[in-house]
């Protein structure tokens, strides 16, 4: 039997490197009945803000050749009515629960966490400092190392869980980020975010989304994650989590040797409800057939 | 109930210029479904990555079906099955047309005849009378619509058959003839959905809509179907795929 844990730290463990991508598997319950959330070793939630968010105004999505563009805006029920709603689905989840959080300051930021701190069932935090949709809360805490580094050292203080910062290609060099965030304290990097991305509806010349630019997923980006996490892995020494366009298990083994110690799966959740459990089947296999007992063996061991 | 599916196509041909009938096994559903809701067709190993929402049509037996026209990549992929071919589907999604009165206008505008269909076969096991009003561009783009139960209005843009002008022209020409009170159930291009809104909000009729936006995922999740919801101060946003596809013109705003 091939073992796909993956250790991030000694007390944060994963039965295998697949989580869901914020924002594609709603808060875990949602789409229980046709995508077990039981096959993932976590469930990374929708973006969580103090207050709840209606997001932007239509149209919000456009398809792109291999990929997606979205303009959601971070739309959520708010942190009161997501302990109300959904503590009692994910404390009985028997993955890891990753919150992830976006706020406008600070402050807001920490407050949120602290309101969830208590939760026990709750594993980790990942930081969304790199949403591009947003006109405040999102990017800017992503763009500068030193805000980023601030935000990171207070949320530190705040927290006891596992903490995971969430980080944007959008930036010059996202390894300054990663060293920020690991200097601040965080425990990890999930990396990338979405990529800047446009379209326009040639008839009406108009943006095919109501932001005009908005956050570009989907198999067409995961050339730009791996070249991020090859170059990141070299620069850190906390672990990353891989995202970007994975659509199947020879994508995940590729972001493991980039250097990934875990995965999040986002836009395949639309395209194929079933992927996760494809991709278990794909990892099993693939160790079996190279001989691996130890998933988590690879990491890293591309020969870059 | 929602499943999602491997199964195989039963028959697929054209039924008027660009307009296919598909019809594939789905016995989990095909007795639940109801008129108005959809299911996803997905296209593995594609570049586009979106499963496609489509109306149900009809039910026969196990059977479901769909109507669909060709009209990018993937509905021309869909033109070359044939019986046998594997595909896979999810549904039934989203909610349905919810019957209110005794009579029954049916308004569809080109592909939109599809949650019609099936709605004109569910209300003729019931009581009541129905009135069917079809528009297309032109004759070649009518399918037969001689097994539908009630009354028919034809409608073609160009006059190469019936009515020359649009759907609701027509309709409203006609309204007067409808006994109060009625419902109107309509699915068709949005310039048609807004002209009809806007005559129910000035005549006082009940009118349902089957509404569709791009869609990336069709369970509530990616959040991108959304539409504007009439009072925006209760729910200023709503989602076509789990919210509707069917709305009441009362709660939208498509001003």
């Amino acid at each position: 039997m091939t073992d796909l844990c993956t250790q991030l730290r000694n007390d944060f463990i994963l039965r295998n490197p697949l989580l869901t991508a914020s924002g594609t598997f709603g808060y875990g319950d949602e789409v229980a009945d046709l995508a077990d959330p039981e096959v993932f070793g976590g469930i990374v939630t929708k973006s969580l803000s103090l207050q709840p968010r209606v997001g932007n105004p239509p149209p919000r999505i456009a398809e792109v050749t291999a990929g997606m563009l979205n303009s959601i805006g971070l739309a959520n029920i708010g942190v009161e009515q997501f302990i109300a709603e959904k503590e009692e689905f994910l404390s009985t989840y028997g993955g890891q629960v990753i919150v992830n959080i976006a706020g406008r300051k600070d402050e807001e930021y920490v407050e949120t966490v602290r309101k969830l701190e208590g939760k026990s069932w709750i594993a980790a935090f990942e930081i969304n400092v790199s949403c591009p949709n947003v006109t405040e809360g999102g990017i800017e805490f992503g763009k500068d190392p030193l805000i980023l580094g601030q935000l990171v050292s207070k949320l530190r203080e705040a927290t006891a869980k596992f903490l995971i910062i969430k980080l944007s290609p959008n930036v010059t060099d996202i390894r300054l980020l990663a060293t920020a965030a690991q200097q601040n304290g965080a425990d990890a990097v999930s990396m990338i975010n979405t990529v800047y991305g446009a379209a326009i509806d040639i008839r009406t010349r108009r943006p095919k989304i109501n932001t005009v630019i908005g956050g570009f997923s989907g198999p067409a980006i995961k050339p730009i994650a791996i070249a991020q996490i090859i170059k990141t892995y070299k620069e850190v020494d906390i672990p990353i989590i891989g995202i970007g366009g994975i659509s199947n298990g020879a994508d995940v083994v590729e972001f493991l040797l980039a250097g990934a110690y875990a995965v999040q799966i986002g836009t395949a959740n639309f395209s194929n409800p079933g992927v996760a459990t494809e991709i278990l089947n794909y990892l099993n296999q693939y160790c079996l057939e190279n001989k691996i007992s130890c998933l988590q063996d690879i990491i890293g061991r591309a020969e870059v | 109930m929602r499943l999602i599916k491997e199964t195989i196509v039963i028959s697929n041909r054209p039924v008027a210029e660009g307009l296919f009938l598909l019809r594939f096994a789905f016995p989990e559903i095909s007795q639940i479904v109801q008129p108005g809701q959809f299911i996803n067709l997905y296209f593995p190993g594609r570049s586009q990555l979106f499963p496609r929402p489509f109306s149900v049509a009809g039910v026969d037996g196990e059977i479901l079906e769909i109507l669909y026209k060709k009209i990018g990549c993937l509905t021309e992929v869909m033109s070359t099955w044939a019986a046998g071919q594997r595909i896979r589907v999810l549904g039934a999604l989203g909610n349905s047309f919810s019957i209110q009165h005794e009579r029954h206008v049916l308004i569809a505008g080109g592909v939109g005849l599809a949650p019609l269909l099936f709605l004109n076969r569910r209300l003729a096991t019931q009581s009541g009378t129905i009135y069917n009003f079809m528009g297309a561009r032109n004759k070649k783009q009518l399918p037969d619509l001689s097994s539908l139960a009630g009354k028919i209005f034809v409608s073609t843009e160009d006059g190469s058959e019936g009515f020359h002008g649009n759907i609701v022209n027509y309709f409203k020409q006609n309204m007067e003839s409808v006994p109060q009170p009625y419902s109107v159930y309509a699915c068709g291009p949005d310039p048609m959905l807004t002209a009809l809104w806007r005559l129910a909000g000035e005549h006082g009729f009940d009118l349902q809509l089957s509404l569709e936006k791009v869609m990336g995922c069709g369970l509530g999740i990616c959040q991108g179907c959304a539409i504007k919801h009439a009072q925006p101060s209760e729910q200023p946003l709503r989602l076509i795929c789990q919210d509707g596809p069917v709305f009441n013109a009362k709660e939208l705003d498509l001003e």
